[in-house]
């Protein structure tokens, strides 16, 4: 074939191989950059939102963690355990806030899963369960929300209990398939702050009282086998003195923040961090960590996202 | 014999009137809804109202609708007695259970009683709470009629909750009776045992006779017979009477004379209309028919009015002379709203109205028995280790309808002191032990916490503990509502108490 016959032709079949390997190498190029950019959106296992709206802040979040559809909730039976334990109005900070529950309720419902709402009360059940708001709220948001008889606490086993070898756990958080823990940030006169690993008192019967004394070996005792699967700590209102249960709505920050993650060590970690203290100074929380619940260290995973 | 449609009636108004007040009882609870008031039935009843007011010598509003029974009683006669009245409507119940005995008593000691009643709330003494039918049956509705029957459902459902196949079931009950039926506390039983005997004892003094209460001891039915004895409406027999005597024989309150069958005791008859279905003749009618005067029971004579008189000095001394425990004494802590003490003891009717409202919610509230002498027998006082009083909770001043308790806002309550809580330092955990604990310090309800608590060094066998939580009462914080004493988890006799020091009396 002549020389110049090959440039008048444009393509060249002798550079047909040299188109391919420049399409493919171009074709490699563009999709480069989305393969990157699939790498960067692996799914984190702990998240710290700050700004938004509960709703905004919550579905945030949970994209972050990779999304619900991970859990399959489709036709699951669901424990949404918020904090309900105290006859206290939304702006006292000393329940979690109602809009958050509806939130996480309805998101759960859309998935199409079974949610129940309950918790194990300090006051009388329906004061509390009404004057958070809670109860309207979770109702609404399409969950079964119920308080607990006394005859549906089981006794289970605590195989590694140091302290305690048994507790009454009610049946309903036992037999949930996920159970999404939903406390809320706050200071707490004994315990120094409360947020997940705390909040799971909620779902405990006997003398909870008895627990104080020895807390620390007692709390993990307890929670070891019952650990939730997914924590999302409310840090919307957060109660800064006086907790657990508040009064004074001037002891009260607006905070605007939401923690959630899988180990419920690390969210209690981050949450006493936001709070303002080191999380090794709660003696709980070491006493987690140090028979394995979970890393008090904020790990890999880690993402911090402000909304606008 | 086609039966006469009023007698239905009748029937049907007594089974509504009792449901209705069983409802209302039932709805003295949290929440409240102030609609109709759950104390209305006592708030219907004249006699506690006119020994109300002069015990405590201040007209009180809320027994206005009395006055309604006492327009009702002149119009239309005893008829509350026959158509209204629970416990009457209990016994005819009771009577298809266990049939009457053949009739016997003497009518004149309800009348006899009624004065005496009158006497002693003269010399200030109020003894309508021991016997006022309607507060005798609002009493044993809340301490026993009520705690059975709720014990006999929670068994129920707790019977289905064993087997996995009835748990449905279980569920489904527990949330049909919960809420509006079964109370989410525990319930209280404090005398249940001597309040059922006292109703049981009414319903079995039925085998002296059909109504033995009514006809013979009610000073209710007395005084509603006085103002009855007048009404222009009552039974009339037309001349088909042939003197058969078969109205007489069936009349419950003895109320058709025996010489003269025509002659009604409009202050007896309560208008259960059975003489006029009994009648073969059809001659009986109620209607608006003006009679001669027939032998009344209530013309006590002299000498009973002066034995009713030395009787009621009598009661009225023994009752006065009390020696007061101290030392217990002070464990005596009265309702938030509570009046002075002996004006409470003047109003309270020991109708549990607020026992069963507080049974709701914090569930403070039991009955006394004797153990602060027999005036403060059956009255309400609170026993914190069983229960606290709700922070913000008003129900008991809300329900009590002698103002024995006065109704507080919720604002006003939450500062109003009821008592002041102690800690006993040698059984306090912290204290005793070196353990943390502040159990009380995390459930004290007051903005400004009434329980606080310092680090600092606690001695024990061998060793000094540092950096001890312990736990101290503000006194002048405190407001005595005992949900410390509830929650201190030492076994039996708490480390916090509550004593009426420094209480706030209402006035």
């Amino acid at each position: 074939m002549r020389r110049d016959q090959k440039k008048l032709d444009g393509f060249d079949p002798m550079n047909r191989r040299r188109f391919l390997t420049m399409s493919a190498a171009g074709a490699a190029t563009l999709m480069l950059p989305w393969r990157l950019y699939a790498e960067e959106s692996t799914p984190a296992t702990l998240v710290l939102i700050r700004g938004g709206t509960p709703e905004e802040a919550l579905q945030t979040a949970l994209n972050a963690l990779g999304g619900i559809s991970q859990f399959a909730p489709a036709g699951k039976k669901i424990v949404v355990k918020p904090n309900i334990g105290w006859d206290r109005t939304p702006a006292q900070g000393a329940d979690t806030n109602p809009e958050l529950v509806a939130a996480t309720v309805r998101t759960f419902v859309k998935a199409k899963a079974e949610v129940a709402v309950f918790d194990n009360t300090c006051n009388a059940a329906q004061r509390c369960y009404r004057r958070s708001g809670i109860e309207e709220a979770a109702r609404n948001a399409g969950a079964k929300v119920s308080f607990m008889p006394e005859i549906l606490f089981q006794d289970i086993d605590l195989p590694d209990g140091v302290v305690l070898k048994k507790w009454p756990i009610y049946r309903d958080y036992l037999k949930a398939d996920l159970r999404v823990n939903l406390p809320i940030l706050k200071h707490h006169s004994m315990a120094g702050v409360t947020m997940g690993l705390k909040n799971l008192m909620g779902v405990m019967g006997g003398n909870r009282g008895s627990i104080h004394k020895g807390f620390d070996q007692k709390l993990i005792d307890i929670v070891t086998p019952i650990l939730p699967e997914l924590t999302i700590l409310d840090a919307h209102r957060v109660l800064l003195r006086n907790g657990p249960q508040g009064g004074n709505p001037d002891d009260v920050k607006i905070m605007n923040s939401l923690i959630a993650g899988f180990d419920p060590v690390a969210v209690d970690a981050e949450g006493a961090r936001l709070f303002g203290r080191n999380p090794r100074e709660l003696g709980y929380l070491a006493e987690a960590e140090r028979r394995g619940l979970g890393k008090i260290e904020r790990p890999e995973g880690f993402k911090e996202i402000t909304l606008g | 014999m086609r039966k006469p449609r009023t007698i239905h009636l009748r029937r049907f108004s007594q089974i509504t009137f009792l449901l209705i007040f069983c409802i209302l009882f039932l709805q003295a609870k949290d929440p409240l809804h102030k609609a109709i008031p759950p104390d209305l039935l006592l708030r219907l009843d004249p006699l506690a109202g006119v020994i109300v007011i002069i015990t405590g010598r201040s007209l009180s509003a809320t027994f206005w609708p009395a006055l309604i029974v006492l327009l009702l009683s002149l119009a239309l006669g005893r008829s509350f007695c026959g158509w209204v009245c629970p416990l009457g409507s209990t016994l005819d119940i009771w009577n298809r259970i266990l049939p009457a005995g053949k009739r016997r008593g003497n009518r004149r000691w309800k009348y006899a009683i009624l004065l005496g009643v009158v006497l002693l709330a003269i010399f200030s003494i109020q003894a309508v709470w021991l016997l006022d039918p309607l507060v005798i049956f609002t009493r044993s509705l809340a301490l026993a009629i009520y705690p059975l029957s709720v014990w006999g459902v929670e068994s129920l459902i707790n019977a289905f909750f064993g087997l996995p196949i009835t748990e449905g079931l279980a569920f489904g009950l527990w949330d049909l009776f919960q809420g509006w039926f079964i109370p989410l506390n525990p319930l209280q039983t404090a005398l249940l045992f001597t309040t059922l005997l006292v109703f049981v004892g009414i319903l079995m003094l039925d085998q002296l006779g059909r109504r033995f209460w009514c006809r013979v001891l009610c000073p209710l039915g007395a005084l509603l017979g006085l103002i009855g004895h007048v009404s222009p409406f009552g039974r009339k027999v037309d001349e088909s009477c042939n003197s058969c005597a078969l109205c007489e024989a069936d009349c419950r309150m003895a109320a058709i004379e025996e010489e003269d069958f025509s002659r009604t005791r409009r202050s007896e008859c309560i208008l259960c209309l059975e003489c006029k279905e009994a009648c073969k003749e059809e001659g009986i009618t109620y209607t608006w028919h003006r009679q001669a005067n027939g032998q009344e029971a209530f013309n006590l004579g002299r000498r009973r009015v002066f034995g009713v008189l030395g009787a009621s000095v009598l009661f009225g001394g023994v009752w006065r002379t009390q020696l007061l425990d101290r030392s217990s004494d002070g464990y005596l802590i009265r309702p938030p709203g509570a009046v002075e003490e002996n004006r409470f003891l003047d109003l309270c009717l020991r109708c549990e109205e607020c026992v069963k409202a507080c049974s709701s919610t914090g569930g403070c509230l039991q009955p006394s028995g004797i153990e602060y002498g027999w005036t403060g027998f059956w009255t309400p006082r609170a026993r914190m280790r069983e229960g606290y009083c709700e922070y913000s909770c008003t129900l008991c001043g809300q329900v009590c309808p002698s103002g024995a308790i006065q109704p507080l806002t919720e604002e006003i309550k939450k500062q109003t002191v009821i008592g002041l809580a102690y800690i006993d330092r040698s059984l306090c955990i912290p204290w005793a032990t070196g353990e943390d604990c502040i159990v009380c310090e995390e459930h004290c309800p007051t903005p400004e916490k009434a329980i606080v608590f310092r680090k600092g060094d606690v001695e024990l066998p061998g060793m000094v503990k540092s950096g001890v939580k312990l736990p101290y009462v503000d006194r002048n914080l405190c407001i005595g509502c005992g949900i410390c004493e509830n929650k201190c988890p030492v076994f039996g006799e708490s480390a916090i108490r509550v004593t009426r020091e420094g209480e706030q009396r209402g006035s």
